[in-house]
């Protein structure tokens, strides 16, 4: 056998080997521990964000523990590697066999999960058209670029932008001097206003805010940038917030904005109906509900969106989530997860697999 | 340091070095991108207006001497004093009362008797038309304008002891306060 094929069979057995599994096991334990107790801090949706769906735990940006997606991945090739290495195909060894393979699909399909499932909302008038949702916790900076009748979206995730970045996004370079993750604008309407910056950063002051962690909490990021466009010109200094409902325009060549991740659908949802009902003599909502159109090329479905009964449409569940302004905004919530299956198809060979190893103990047994 | 140990040093740097930022892009037609208009377009004028009335709701000039005080009531706009003069912008929903009840409500601010008809003045500043009322008790005057934006009534009211001050304060005002929404 040659070096190189030594040494892969030799990595083979380590990795299918018990030690791996114990230090991966010990390492979710911890990583469960503390992320459990950061979850104080942190609240659910960050913990799982900084914790689980990560391949490392940060402090203070270096990398310092492996992430729930690093772990993962470790016990599933170990997971993978042992059975190559121990299989044996007889009935015998058929129950434990589908127990661990229920394990790999929980696992796998937990870690499909986290990278493609997206969960938004679409906040919708009576009467407006939506073609996207919003992410709840998601920014992302977009430079609108229009020709004609297209409009080119450039885009880039907030959570990949640091200070100090240079990002070439289309007709535009736009260089991050500052980024606060949770602020508010306050205009400034005297005469001193910031003569340096354009846009926006000339009539707004920036006050930073505590992050605020709760589940359905909106942060308005607020980002100082410098741009230029790819020539090197320098268009000045602007300042970009979630907290702004409008793109702003940097000179005539594109509009620049900082909002919540948008997800595009190729249909459209119009509301034509919202219903709030509530228990009489009290504000407590007893019946709301959504009556939808959905536009899909030349088609037209109408839809009845109520509370427990979603709209299921193309991979994307539309539960009835809350409304605003008087009744006349419905909020639904999408869910859209292309391997929601995969805890109940584990579960069920689970399930196959225990009674299979239960029935043949019980039968040596007698 | 062993080869193992340098080939688990080079797969974190390839993990770290996925996560850099990349910006992807993608087409809409121009009626799908369905975001509220840019502002500050250069050939659009100046875009204070539209970002003071973007916080607002409505735009009114800067007033560089008078102060800004916060009400505890939600229908009080903006409350802006120089020593005796007090301008207020308030906005009604619904049921607003009728004029009558109004003026009579303004009559009595002043310590004036009620009356049994009454009317407001149609009068131009800038460019928009105001319901206006002038009203005194002594010292006290009071000048009041009143303007339907969709179901909403606006009422700018200006009370002070300096009818000239509050005459030339008045009109500047009026003709740059703007209760359209946001562009």
């Amino acid at each position: 056998m040659s070096r190189i094929g030594a040494r892969l069979k030799h990595a083979f057995h380590a990795l299918a080997g018990l030690k791996i599994a114990v230090v991966g096991l010990v390492l979710g334990f911890v990583l469960v521990l503390v992320g459990t107790l950061d979850q104080v801090n942190l609240g659910i949706y960050y913990t799982v964000k900084v914790y689980f769906k990560s391949w490392w735990v940060y402090w203070h940006g270096w990398p310092v523990f492996p992430g729930g997606m690093s772990i993962g991945l470790l016990l599933g090739v170990n997971l993978v590697f042992a059975h190559i290495k121990r299989f044996q195909w007889s009935m015998k060894k058929m129950g434990i066999w589908l127990i661990h393979s229920s394990l790999l699909v929980l696992l796998i399909g937990g870690a499909i999960s986290g990278f493609v499932s997206q969960e938004s909302q679409m906040i919708i008038r009576e009467g407006d058209t939506r073609w996207y949702s919003e992410s709840v916790h998601d920014t992302e900076l977009v430079v609108l670029h229009t020709q004609g009748d297209t409009t080119r979206v450039f885009q880039i995730d907030m959570a990949n932008v640091q200070a100090n970045d240079s990002i070439a996004m289309g007709p535009l370079v736009i260089t991050v001097e500052s980024r606060l993750n949770n602020a508010i604008l306050r205009l400034i309407d005297d005469a001193n206003r910031w003569q340096s910056a354009q846009g926006a950063g000339r009539y707004f002051s920036v006050e930073p805010r505590p992050v605020d962690r709760r589940p359905d909490a909106r942060n308005h990021m607020a980002l100082w940038v410098r741009i230029h466009t790819q020539d090197g010109t320098d268009l000045g200094r602007f300042l970009v917030s979630s907290w702004l409902n409008h793109p702003q325009w940097v000179g005539d060549i594109a509009t620049i904005a900082l909002r919540p991740t948008r997800y595009y659908y190729p249909y459209s949802v119009t509301l034509m109906e919202f219903t709030h009902r509530q228990h009489p003599g009290t504000t407590i909502p007893s019946y709301f509900s959504s009556d939808v159109i959905v536009t899909d090329g030349s088609v037209r479905q109408p839809f009845h969106i109520y509370m427990n009964h979603p709209l299921r449409y193309q991979g994307v569940t539309y539960f009835q989530a809350s409304f605003d302004d008087a009744d006349t905004v419905s909020i639904l919530q999408l869910v859209k997860n292309p391997v929601w299956w995969s805890p109940y198809f584990a579960c069920l060979v689970l399930g196959v697999g225990l009674v299979w190893h239960m029935v043949l103990m019980m039968r040596r047994l007698r | 340091m062993t080869r193992g140990h340098f080939w688990l040093i080079a797969l974190m740097c390839v993990g770290l070095v996925g996560c850099q930022p990349t910006v992807t892009h993608y087409d809409l037609p121009n009626h799908r991108v369905q975001t509220n208009p840019a502002l500050g377009h250069p050939n659009a004028g100046a875009d204070y207006p539209a970002y003071k009335r973007m916080v607002w709701g409505f735009y009114w000039p800067d007033m560089p001497d008078w102060s800004r005080e916060t009400t505890s009531d939600t229908w009080t706009r903006l409350r802006l004093v120089r020593g005796d003069m007090v301008l207020t912008v308030t906005q009604l929903s619904g049921d607003s009362g009728t004029v009558l009840s109004n003026v009579n409500r303004w009559r009595r601010q002043l310590g004036l008797a009620p009356v049994t008809t009454a009317a407001m003045i149609p009068k131009t500043y800038g460019q928009t038309h105001y319901d206006t009322l002038v009203l005194r008790a002594g010292a006290s005057h009071m000048r009041v304008a009143q303007q339907a934006v969709g179901a909403d009534q606006w009422f700018v009211k200006l009370t002070g002891s300096d009818p000239v001050a509050m005459a030339a304060v008045w009109g500047e005002f009026l003709a740059e306060l703007s209760l359209t929404q946001v562009p």
